[in-house]
C-alpha cells in the first residue's frame, strides 16, 4: 500500500497533470494524422524526458501512447483514412456513421471506448501482470497460426453479403502479402528486382488508397447529382446519451478482453485484436436494427475498446519479460532503458513502484480522454462541413502525405495510387476491400507461423493439434466458420415450429 | 482562421530569416544535417543514432535530423543517401547489414564503392545461451550434441540472410558442427520463442542477455569474443577463442558519407563526431547499453580495412549457404 | 456484364502470372521447411482461380450491367473523375521534381476546380492554409523529409523544412 501511495504522489500532481494533457493531445494529433505513428510521437518526446525525473518521463510517454491509440479513430471516422494501423476496423462502421450526419456521436463513442479499454487493461495489468506474462509465452508459432486463422475466419462476418467475392478478396489480400523477401528462407518473391517491393506491401498504404482515395473518386463522380446543401447542413456533433452507451456494456467488456489477450502476445498487435473484436461483435449482433458496415455503434465500440485495451496488454510482457508486445512498446522499452530501468523478469522486484506508476498514468490519461477528449475530438467533426471539392482534395493530399510519411518512401505513394484505382473498381464490382485488407494484414502471420511450426516440428504439422492452446483456438475457428450454417438451421427449425 | 493567418505569417517570417541567413554563411554546416538511419524508428540502431546525433550536433554547430528509411532491408536508406548530393549534409548510419547487402549482391548500389567511412563508434558482443531447463549445460555439451545429431538443434535469429544467420552458421562452421537456423521477425518474438521453449539455442547481444541471465531464465554458454567479458554476471562464461573456435563476429555501428564529399567537409564531420565520442554524455550512453565492453571505436582508415575484411567473410559464408544473388 | 468479364479476365491473368512466378521460386534448402517459399503462393493461386471461375460462371448467369464512369469519357462525371485521377498521377510525379510545397499548391486548386468548385478567393485561402498546415506539421513539427524537388528548388526547400 505504501508503494501505491508513493506512486499516487508521483502521478497526481500539477506538473504531471500538465504532462498528461500535453502528452495525450500530442498523441491524439499524431495518431489522427496518417503516416505519423505513435512510435514516432514517443521518439520525438524522448529528448524532453532526459531532464525529467523517471516518474514524470513515464507519465508523459504513457499519455502519448494512450492518446495515439485513440487518435487513429478520428481520421478513420471522418475521412475513411485510418490514422494508425489499430484503427483499421474503426473505419468499417465509423465512416458510415459520420456520413449519416452523426460524426460527433461516432467520435464520442470511439473516445469513450478507448478510455474504457485503457482503464480495463490497466486494472488487469495491475492485478495479474506476472500471470499474463506466462500466457504471453504460451503463444508460440502454432498458436500464432491458429490465431491468424481465427482472424481470417472473421471474413464471414465482415463481408457477409457475397461470400464468393469476399473469399476471392481475402485470397487476393493474402497473395499481396506474399510479395517481398520471404521471411523464412530469404528468397525474393514477386519483387521483379524492384528494391521497394522487397519489404513487401504494407496494408496501411493499400488501405489509404483503397479506402480513402477510392472513396473520393466515387464521390467525385456523384458530386453533380446529389443534393450537397442538405449533406452539409446535417453534420451533428451531438454525443450519444450516457444511458444508451451503458446498455452496450457487454460489447465494451468483451472487446476489451479480446484486446488485452491479443495485446500481450508479442507478434500480434492492435490491428489484429481490433479486427477480431469487430468480427466477433458483428457475428454475435448480426440481427441489430442497424447493420454492421452501415454505422452500427457497436462496430465502433468493439475495435476501439480492443485496440486501447491492447495498450495495457502490450505493456505486460514489455515490463515483466523485457519483450515488447508492439512497435510502440519497443520504443517505450528503449525509453525505459535510457531512463535507467532494465525491463525484464527482475524489474518488478527491483522497482515495485513502477507498475503502480504506469497503472496510474494509464488511468489518468484515460480519465482525461473520457472527460475532456470527448468534447475536444468531436470538434473535428466540423471538418465535414467543408464543401466536398475542398474536402475531397484535402483527403487525397493528406492520404498522399500519409502514405509518403509512413516509411518516408515515394514508392508507397505509387502503391497508394494503384490501390486507389483498384479499390474504386473493387467497389464497383462489389468485392470487399475490408476482406482484402484482412488477408493482407494476416497473410504474413499465417504463412510465417505455419512454416515455422513445421520446421520446429521437424517437418510435421502435429504441433497444431497437440498443443492445447493452439487446438482450442482452431476449434474456435471451426465454430466461427460453421456458425452461419448452424444459425440458418436453427432459424429454419424455429420458423417451422412456429 | 486567425490562427492559420498567424501560422502563415510565421512561416513566411522563418522563410525570410532563413533566406537572409543562407545568403551570408557560406561555410559548412549552414543548415541542418540529415542522418539517414536505414532502419525503422525505435530499434537499437535508431535509438543509438538519435542519441549520438544529439550529442554531436553541438560540436558540429548545426542540428542533425534523423531520417528513418527502413525499406528493403537497409537498401532503401542506402539508395536514399546515395542519391543525395555529396556535400556532407547527408550522413548514413551503418551496421553489418550494409556490408552484408554488398556481400550478397542484393543491391545495384555497391556500398564500399559509393561511400567513405567516417568512424566506427561502437561494437556489440554476441552471446549464445540456452533456456534454463535445457539438458545442455555447457558449450562442450552443445557441440557434442550437435555433432551427434546434425541439424537437430534449432537456433533462432532475426531475418534470413542477415547478421544473425551469418553468426549462427559462421560459428558452426568454425566449430565443425551443423545446426538449423530459424529466422524470426524481430527481437521480441525471438526472445518469446526461447523463453517459451520453441527454440533450443538463443543468440543476442549482451544487453538483451543481462536481465534473462540475472533472473536465471537463460543459461549463457559462450561469448563470441577474444576473451571473457568483464561483467560480474558473465565472468564464468567462456569466450569462443579460449575454446579454440576462432569466430568473434558481433554487431557494430558507424557512419559513412557519400564518396566525393569535399575533404574539408569530411574533416569537420570527423572532428565533431570524435568530440562527441569523447563526450562523457556519450560514455554514459555506452555504459547503459553495455556497448563499452569491447572496444568498438575505429577511425576512418581502420574502419575501411575492417569493412573489407568483413565483406570477404560474409561472402564466404553466404556463398556456402546459397544466399548470394547471381 | 462485359465490363465485369474484362475485370475478371484481368484478375485471372494476374493470378496466372502470380502462379507462374510462384512455380519458378527456388526449392527450399531446408528439408524441414516442407512448404518452402512457393508453397503457400501456389495454394493461394489455385484457390484464387477456382473462386474466380465460380464468380465468372455466376456473372454469365446473372447478366447484370455494371457502369464504370471512370472509363466512360462521354459523360460529364466520367470526364471529371478521369481528369482527377490524371491530376493525382501528375501530382505524384511532380513531387520529386518541384517538391512537396509547389506541387501541393498546384494540385489543390486545380483538382477542386475540376470537381466543380467555383469560388476563387475561398479556393486560394484553402490552398494556402492547407499547404502551410501540412508543411508545418509534417515537415517541421514531425521532421518528415518531404520531397524537395531538384536543383535550385531543392536548395530553396531547405529554408522551409
Amino acid at each position: 500500500m505504501d508503494v501505491f501511495i508513493q506512486a499516487l504522489g508521483a502521478v497526481f500532481n500539477p506538473l504531471s497533470a500538465v504532462l498528461v494533457i500535453v502528452g495525450t493531445l500530442f498523441g491524439i494529433v499524431c495518431g489522427a494524422l496518417p503516416g505519423l505513428s505513435t512510435s514516432m510521437a514517443i521518439i520525438l518526446c524522448l529528448p524532453f524526458t532526459y531532464t525529467m525525473s523517471p516518474d514524470l518521463a513515464i507519465v508523459l510517454l504513457i499519455a502519448v501512447y494512450v492518446g495515439g491509440a485513440c487518435g487513429g479513430s478520428i481520421s478513420a471516422i471522418l475521412l475513411k483514412t485510418p490514422g494508425t494501423p489499430e484503427a483499421v476496423a474503426t473505419t468499417f462502421d465509423g465512416y458510415p456513421m459520420a456520413q449519416k450526419g452523426q460524426a460527433g456521436m461516432a467520435l464520442g463513442l470511439a473516445v469513450t471506448a478507448s478510455s474504457f479499454g485503457t482503464i480495463f487493461s490497466a486494472i488487469v495489468m495491475l492485478m495479474a501482470a506476472p500471470l499474463l506474462a506466462k500466457v504471453a509465452l504460451s503463444f508460440q508459432s502454432a498458436e500464432y497460426f491458429a490465431l491468424g486463422l481465427l482472424g481470417l475466419s472473421c471474413v464471414t462476418s465482415i463481408a457477409a453479403k457475397d461470400q464468393l467475392k469476399a473469399a476471392l478478396s481475402v485470397i487476393l489480400g493474402l497473395m499481396i502479402s506474399t510479395v517481398g523477401i520471404d521471411s523464412i528462407n530469404g528468397v525474393e518473391r514477386f519483387a521483379f528486382g524492384q528494391p521497394f517491393l522487397l519489404n513487401g506491401i504494407h496494408y496501411i498504404t493499400v488501405m489509404i488508397g483503397a479506402f480513402a482515395v477510392a472513396e473520393v473518386f466515387k464521390n467525385i463522380e456523384e458530386y453533380r447529382h446529389r443534393d450537397n446543401t442538405l449533406q452539409q447542413g446535417s453534420v451533428s456533433i451531438e454525443l450519444m446519451k450516457f444511458g444508451e452507451m451503458v446498455k452496450m456494456w457487454a460489447t465494451f467488456v468483451k472487446a476489451s478482453v479480446i484486446g488485452v489477450i491479443i495485446g500481450i502476445i508479442p507478434a500480434a498487435g492492435g490491428s489484429i485484436s481490433s479486427l477480431i473484436a469487430y468480427g466477433e461483435t458483428s457475428r454475435s449482433h448480426k440481427h441489430d436494427a442497424i447493420k454492421f458496415g452501415e454505422g452500427n455503434p457497436r462496430g465502433i465500440i468493439a475495435p476501439e475498446s480492443a485496440n486501447n485495451a491492447g495498450v495495457g496488454g502490450a505493456l505486460v510482457p514489455t515490463m515483466v519479460l523485457g519483450i515488447p508486445g508492439s512497435p510502440v512498446t519497443a520504443v517505450i522499452m528503449a525509453a525505459f532503458m535510457i531512463i535507467g530501468l532494465r525491463p525484464g523478469p527482475l524489474l518488478l522486484r527491483d522497482q515495485p513502484v513502477l507498475l503502480d506508476t504506469i497503472f496510474l498514468s494509464l488511468v489518468f490519461a484515460a480519465l482525461l480522454l473520457f472527460f475532456g477528449g470527448r468534447f475536444v475530438t468531436r470538434q473535428f467533426g466540423h471538418i465535414l462541413k467543408l464543401p466536398y471539392p475542398l474536402l475531397g482534395t484535402l483527403i487525397i493530399a493528406l492520404g498522399l502525405l500519409g502514405a509518403y510519411s509512413f516509411q518516408n518512401s515515394f514508392y508507397d505513394v505509387i502503391i497508394m495510387f494503384i490501390a486507389g484505382v483498384g479499390g474504386y473498381l473493387f467497389d464497383k464490382f462489389k468485392y470487399s476491400i475490408p476482406a482484402l485488407i484482412l488477408g493482407l494484414i494476416l497473410g504474413d502471420l499465417v504463412e510465417n507461423s505455419l512454416r515455422k511450426q513445421i520446421i520446429i516440428g521437424d517437418g510435421t504439422a502435429m504441433g497444431f493439434v497437440t498443443r492445447p492452446v493452439s487446438l482450442v483456438i482452431l476449434l474456435m475457428v471451426v465454430f466461427v466458420l460453421a456458425w452461419p450454417m448452424f444459425s440458418k438451421l436453427m432459424g429454419k427449425r424455429k420458423s417451422s415450429a412456429a | 482562421m486567425r490562427l492559420r493567418n498567424v501560422i502563415t505569417a510565421g512561416a513566411i517570417g522563418v522563410f525570410l530569416a532563413a533566406m537572409a541567413g543562407g545568403a551570408f554563411a557560406q561555410n559548412y554546416p549552414r543548415r541542418a544535417v540529415e542522418m539517414v538511419v536505414p532502419f525503422g524508428a525505435g530499434g537499437a540502431s535508431d535509438i543509438f543514432a538519435r542519441q549520438f546525433s544529439e550529442i554531436s550536433s553541438k560540436y558540429l554547430g548545426a542540428p542533425i535530423t534523423v531520417v528513418n528509411k527502413g525499406g528493403a532491408g537497409t537498401i532503401e536508406g542506402m539508395v536514399y543517401a546515395y542519391s543525395a548530393p555529396a556535400d556532407g549534409y547527408t550522413i548514413l548510419e551503418i551496421t553489418p547489414s550494409l556490408p552484408i547487402v554488398e556481400a550478397r549482391n542484393s543491391s545495384s548500389v555497391k556500398f564500399r564503392a559509393e561511400f567513405e567511412p567516417i568512424m566506427r563508434v561502437q561494437a556489440d558482443v554476441q552471446l549464445f545461451g540456452v533456456p534454463k531447463d535445457s539438458p545442455i549445460k555447457s558449450l562442450d555439451d552443445l557441440i557434442a550434441f550437435a555433432k551427434a545429431n546434425p541439424k537437430k538443434l534449432k537456433i533462432g535469429g532475426i531475418s534470413p540472410g542477415a547478421l544473425d544467420d551469418y553468426i549462427a552458421n559462421g560459428f558452426a562452421k568454425a566449430a565443425g558442427f551443423q545446426w538449423s537456423y530459424v529466422p524470426y521477425k524481430g527481437a521480441s518474438v525471438l526472445k518469446a520463442a526461447v523463453l517459451g521453449g520453441e527454440l533450443d539455442v538463443y543468440q543476442d547481444k549482451v544487453i538483451s542477455f543481462m536481465s534473462l541471465v540475472e533472473s536465471g531464465d537463460v543459461r549463457p554458454l559462450v561469448v563470441l569474443a577474444d576473451k571473457r567479458l568483464d561483467v560480474p554476471q558473465l565472468k564464468d562464461v567462456p569466450s569462443s577463442v579460449e575454446k579454440g573456435i576462432n569466430f568473434t563476429q558481433g554487431s557494430w555501428r558507424g557512419f559513412v558519407v557519400k564518396k566525393g564529399t569535399p575533404a574539408d567537409v569530411k574533416k569537420i564531420i570527423i572532428d565533431a563526431f570524435q568530440k562527441a565520442y569523447d563526450d562523457p554524455a556519450y560514455k554514459e550512453v555506452e555504459k547503459q547499453q553495455m556497448t563499452d565492453i569491447l572496444p568498438g571505436y575505429l577511425n576512418a582508415d581502420e574502419f575501411r580495412k575492417s569493412l573489407d575484411a568483413e565483406v570477404e567473410n560474409f561472402s564466404a559464408v553466404f556463398t556456402e549457404l546459397g544466399l548470394v544473388k547471381k | 456484364m462485359a465490363a465485369e468479364l474484362i475485370f475478371n479476365c484481368l484478375v485471372g491473368l494476374g493470378i496466372v502470372f502470380y502462379l507462374i512466378q510462384a512455380f519458378s521460386l527456388p526449392p527450399t534448402d531446408n528439408p524441414t521447411d516442407v512448404l518452402g517459399a512457393g508453397g503457400l503462393p501456389v495454394i493461394l493461386g489455385i484457390l484464387g482461380l477456382v473462386v474466380l471461375a465460380a464468380i465468372t460462371v455466376r456473372v454469365f448467369r446473372a447478366r447484370i450491367a455494371v457502369k464504370i464512369p471512370m472509363f466512360d469519357l462521354g459523360s460529364l462525371d466520367g470526364r471529371s473523375l478521369a481528369l482527377n485521377v490524371a491530376l493525382l498521377f501528375a501530382y505524384m510525379m511532380l513531387l520529386d521534381v518541384i517538391g512537396f510545397v509547389l506541387s501541393t499548391l498546384l494540385y489543390l486548386p486545380i483538382a477542386a476546380w475540376f470537381i466543380g468548385y467555383r469560388k476563387p478567393v475561398a479556393l486560394a485561402v484553402f490552398t494556402v492554409a492547407v499547404t502551410t498546415t501540412f508543411t508545418v506539421v509534417f515537415g517541421i513539427l514531425f521532421v518528415v523529409p518531404l520531397p524537395r524537388g531538384i536543383g535550385q528548388l531543392r536548395e530553396l526547400s531547405y529554408m522551409i523544412y
